[in-house]
């Protein structure tokens, strides 16, 4: 079993202020608060609350900005309180950051280059120019955007989302396995917001990037979370799959929250007959017990008693702190930390060796503060909250802890994939689906499925013992192409029976398998019931070539031309651009190339315009024939680059035909490229 | 349903008439509003709506008279119940102002004087424009009142603005908007910086308080889902032009403009999952904007007529008017043909 990625273990932050002469005010922005997530696959895990919740804390907290009080933050099997210099520069990789204001973090005197040629300075990506700028161009691709459009801007001249998403890129040129967004969309405008999250999605789902996603939108957390957090007052209130939280909250705080959020539909109004709580109602807290006891609805004396612990809910992994749901059983408290080192006889002494210099440094400062305030005033004011703290920690911590077993008595989980119950993504009849062809070994296989119904069939052969890996990829660019959905698919062995599925219960686009026999396996891909899946997509299989490999298939045409319907615009010259403009949706150009069979060209395509379809996310579509008439080449809505290369099979005319899909995308001005290879 | 009767009225209280604004640099200037006329009726609630940039904090601050040099109003009309605030004095825009309009700022927190307890702050707006009052216990009432109209418990009278919270503060400023019963309150993102359940309560209040004082309000606003709860008609902006005005109800259920749908089609919702609608904003030079429709630039279904001719407000319905081509009589065969592409995306 692979080792969580992160893991916070009864992570307690208390702020102190005050202290010796004047009130002794502390505020515990986190308290005991455990998460974990996992390595793989990449999720997107949202941190949601109200102002001090203890949301930002915990962002700060990963982010190695401030300390614990008490807990443990666990990084990849390191704990990320003890490292040394080397370590934490290395955890730095891992761990990126994007915030909240798109504007704050720019200098406004340099052009946007800027920001990669520190990144590339600090993290030493590549000394090679060429290198490293295709580096930066391949971050910005992921994020959307391209390199020409935005490198030589400032700042100023582009918008929150654009600006947002350069973070993104900048964020991914590292190749992190962790990014802490805090409040990544919160300052840009609601149109915008999608293209933040889709390159949130894309990062997650094609680059296995995680994402601590704070924020206190619920809507954004809805439409890309994987796992939610709602904090209360530094607790946890509610946990589980975005979805069922959302859908069906069950803690009264989370209830209010969620009903309180506005539905974007006037005639859905709020019932204003509601008794909402007053603001300093909201403020206060109870000492001990249930946080949120002096706000609730249905609060009882035992709420006063103790914290509530997480109780499971009808959904797995949906808990919720709330004593109304008491008869249900106690979720098991957290896997035990998996640190790489195991605990030794030594560093158990070294711990408590720390406790004892504390209690000292702690009866030191005690002492400094009778001596005089002067002498406490000078030092450094971490040191006295720390001490402080510690002696505050004892008193919140014993109220606080729910009676639990020592980690070490939980039974390590162990690895179940094998008995796991594959569930079809839908159960399909084979003579309902379109045959599309055969899958090649490691070749991409798009296309894309146009409705609930529409059925995609693939065949591929299975050896036994083999195995191979599966993905599968969402394609377009347009406005289904956002992630949300990866198509769902269904794999058959020779005998007709299920033996994967991509369906909405896997939360991965990933997988393996492995042939218990020879024989010819069928993947299906289509949408379910609800529609969902209804995207162009691409999957890839994976694995040990067992025979020679057959020629590559042919891709699709980006649209089919009727030979006489293309407009011939004349003929390209290799590596030279010809400018141009796709005016309508009927609008076709031709080019014509002469192809020396066995060279190799780069071919370019780059959008021209900034309109609506200049975004780069349409980018026009281009099919390249061969002098018999067959599709060679095709930048269609799957292709996920507007680069490509072309081995010409025979020596000849080869015709290129630009123009824009039945849905008028990619009806735009276009540069295209071609150059000897 | 109710409501609707009650915002019914056909009296216009606030008139803004081809209003444009510029800001100077020394570039050229940059067109924040350009040329938009609207219709603001009694006791009614109007939304402003728009990306950033867009000029729709221009626009109020145009109708307040409050922008800041290098702004400056180029040519347009103002008429607040009958009174054409372009050709006030500095004495009289004084006056005018929180009798008139008025306006409830954009982060209450920072517009409040911090060293100045909260009577203090009302009593001054008070007195700026009734003179010293001598009847301390008769003042004392009247703010009493004022924080039971907004939900403001009375011992905050002697406090200062940083012993409150956040929406306690916004508060503050709903009653001073209202302290002197203007004809038209201008809210400036009055709730977006509050956590939702108080954005509800102090959102709630606002409409509470508009609707026992019988003041017409404009909210200036981006959070779609906040204003269908709370508005009686929407304007949307797009790069300092009006480009639909109409009754919510419309807005969400049939927006007709394209920019329109844009936007209601970007509104995330917790009610289902659904495609994220991928857009970049503004993307024109806002010093030379492009000719005919502004937002043909990033209009699925622009075509030749409008980059030569600039779409007027036409009237759809009552109340409701767009400015775009594809409602105009003669192109009404385009029309069916773009909402089809709409209709099976």
């Amino acid at each position: 079993m692979p080792s969580p990625l992160l893991q916070i273990r009864d992570a307690t932050k208390i702020y102190a202020s005050g202290g010796f002469l004047g009130e002794k005010k502390s505020v515990v922005a986190l308290d005991n608060f455990n998460m974990t997530i996992d390595e793989s696959p990449a999720t997107i895990t949202t941190i949601a609350g109200e102002s001090g919740s203890g949301k930002t804390t915990l962002a700060n907290l990963v982010l190695g900005f401030i300390k614990l009080t008490s807990g443990k933050i666990i990084f990849d099997g390191e704990d990320i309180t003890d490292m040394t210099d080397e370590q934490l520069k290395a955890y730095r990789r891992n761990v990126q950051a994007v915030f909240q204001d798109p504007f704050g973090v720019y200098n406004p005197f340099y052009r946007i280059d800027h920001v990669f040629d520190l990144v590339n300075k600090h993290f030493s990506l590549s000394d090679n120019q060429s290198e490293y700028r295709d580096m930066v161009e391949a971050g910005l691709n992921v994020v959307g955007l391209y390199g020409e459009d935005v490198l030589r801007k400032y700042p100023h001249q582009l918008s929150g989302g654009q600006r947002q998403r350069i973070m993104m890129a900048r964020a991914y040129m590292i190749k992190p396995r962790l990014i802490v967004a805090d409040e990544p969309v919160s300052m840009v405008d609601a149109s915008l917001r999608a293209s933040i999250l889709d390159a949130m999605l894309r990062l997650r789902d094609e680059h296995n990037i995680s994402f601590l996603y704070i924020t206190h939108d619920l809507s954004t957390a809805y439409q890309i979370g994987d796992q939610i957090y709602m904090l209360y007052q530094g607790t946890t209130a509610e946990r589980g799959s975005a979805m069922d939280v959302i859908d069906a909250p069950q803690h009264p705080y989370v209830q209010l929250l969620i009903d309180s959020v506005p539905v974007p539909d006037p005639t859905d109004k709020w019932d204003v007959n509601i008794s909402l709580p007053s603001e300093e109602e909201m403020r206060t807290a109870a000492a001990i017990g249930c946080r949120y006891y002096p706000r609730c609805p249905h609060r009882m004396d035992k709420c006063l008693e103790a914290q509530p612990p997480l109780f499971k809910m009808e959904k797995p992994k949906h808990e919720a702190a709330c004593y109304l749901y008491e008869e249900n059983e106690i979720a098991p408290i957290e896997p035990p930390m998996l640190v790489n080192q195991p605990i030794t006889e030594a560093a158990i002494a070294a711990v408590s060796n720390r406790k004892r210099e504390r209690l000292v440094a702690a009866a030191l400062v005690i002492i400094a503060f009778i001596v005089g305030a002067l002498l406490a005033s000078t030092r450094e004011p971490e040191t006295i909250v720390e001490t402080v703290v510690e002696e505050v920690q004892v008193v919140v911590t014993a109220t606080a802890i729910p009676p639990t077993e020592p980690p070490t008595a939980t039974p390590l989980p162990t690895a179940t994939p094998e008995s796991q119950v594959i569930v079809p993504a839908f159960v399909v009849e084979p003579a309902g689906a379109v045959d599309k062809g055969s899958i090649t070994w490691s070749v991409d296989t798009v296309g894309e499925i146009e409705n609930a119904d529409d059925r995609h069939s693939y065949t591929f052969a299975g050896f036994e013992g083999a195995t191979v890996e599966l993905k599968l990829i969402t394609g377009g660019r347009g406005l289904s192409g956002t992630g949300f959905y990866a198509p769902l698919a269904t794999i058959y062995n020779p005998d007709g029976e299920i033996v994967f599925a991509f369906d909405r219960a896997r939360r991965s686009n990933r997988g393996e398998l492995t042939f218990a026999a020879d024989g010819a396996y069928q993947i299906v891909i289509g949408a379910d019931e609800r529609g969902r899946g209804v995207d162009a997509y691409t999957i890839t299989i994976d694995g040990d070539m067992p025979e020679p490999t057959p020629m590559p298939t042919l891709p699709p045409p980006a649209f089919v031309v009727e030979r006489d319907g293309a407009v011939a615009k004349g003929v390209i010259v290799l590596g030279e651009d010809t400018g141009d403009e796709i005016q309508s949706v009927d609008d076709r150009h031709s080019y014509s190339i002469e192809g020396v069979a066995g060279t190799t060209v780069d071919i370019k395509l780059i959008t021209g315009g900034r309109g609506l379809s200049g975004t780069g996310f349409f980018a026009p579509l281009a099919t390249i024939y061969a002098p018999d008439g067959s599709i060679v080449f095709a930048f269609d809505r799957s292709r996920r680059s507007n680069s490509g290369t072309l081995t010409f099979g025979v020596t000849g005319t080869y015709e290129l035909v630009l123009g824009a899909d039945e849905r008028g995308r990619g009806v735009d001005a276009y540069t295209i490229t071609i150059v000897d290879a | 349903m109710e409501k609707q009767k009650e915002n019914g009225s056909d009296r216009i209280v606030l008139k803004v008439d081809n209003l444009r604004i510029h800001y100077a640099t020394p570039q050229g200037d940059v067109i924040a509003v350009s040329g938009v006329s609207f219709n603001l009726y009694e006791g009614e609630t109007l939304g402003l709506v728009g990306e950033s940039g867009c000029g729709k904090s221009t626009t109020a601050y145009g109708i307040l008279q409050l922008v800041q040099p290098p702004g400056y109003i180029v040519h347009g009309s103002i008429e607040v119940d009958g009174t054409e605030v372009l050709n006030l004095t500095e004495e009289e825009l004084r006056k005018f102002r929180w009798t008139g309009l008025s306006l409830i700022p954009q982060g209450a927190m920072n517009s409040l004087n911090p060293t100045m307890r909260v009577k203090d702050q009302i009593i001054d707006v008070i007195e700026s424009h009734e003179g010293k009052q001598r009847d301390k216990e008769a003042m004392r009432e009247r703010i009493f009142e004022l924080f039971q109209n907004v939900g403001l418990p009375n011992r905050i009278y002697n406090m200062y603005p940083h012993e409150l919270s956040g929406g306690m503060k916004q508060r503050v400023c709903i009653a001073m908007g209202v302290a002197l019963h203007p004809t038209v309150v201008i809210a400036d993102e009055a709730t977006s910086a509050l956590d939702v359940v108080v954005q509800r309560i102090v959102a709630q209040t606002l409409i509470k308080v508009k609707d026992e004082i019988g003041v017409s309000l404009i909210v200036i606003g981006h959070d779609m889902g906040l204003l269908a709860q709370i508005v009686d008609r929407i304007a949307v902006m797009y790069a300092g032009k009006m480009v639909e005005i109409a009754p919510v109800e419309n807005v969400y259920a049939n927006p007709l403009h394209p920019y329109t749908q844009l936007l209601i089609d970007s509104i995330p919702s917790i009610k289902e999952r659904k495609p994220l609608k991928i857009t970049e904003g503004i993307t024109h030079d806002p010093r030379n904007p492009p000719s005919g429709c502004i937002f043909r630039l990033r209009c699925p279904f622009a075509w030749d007529h409008c980059a030569e001719v600039e779409p007027p407000p036409l009237q759809v319905e009552e109340k409701h008017e767009v400015a775009c081509h594809l409602f105009d009589e003669q192109f009404e065969e385009r029309r069916a043909d773009a909402f089809a592409t709409i209709a099976n995306p």
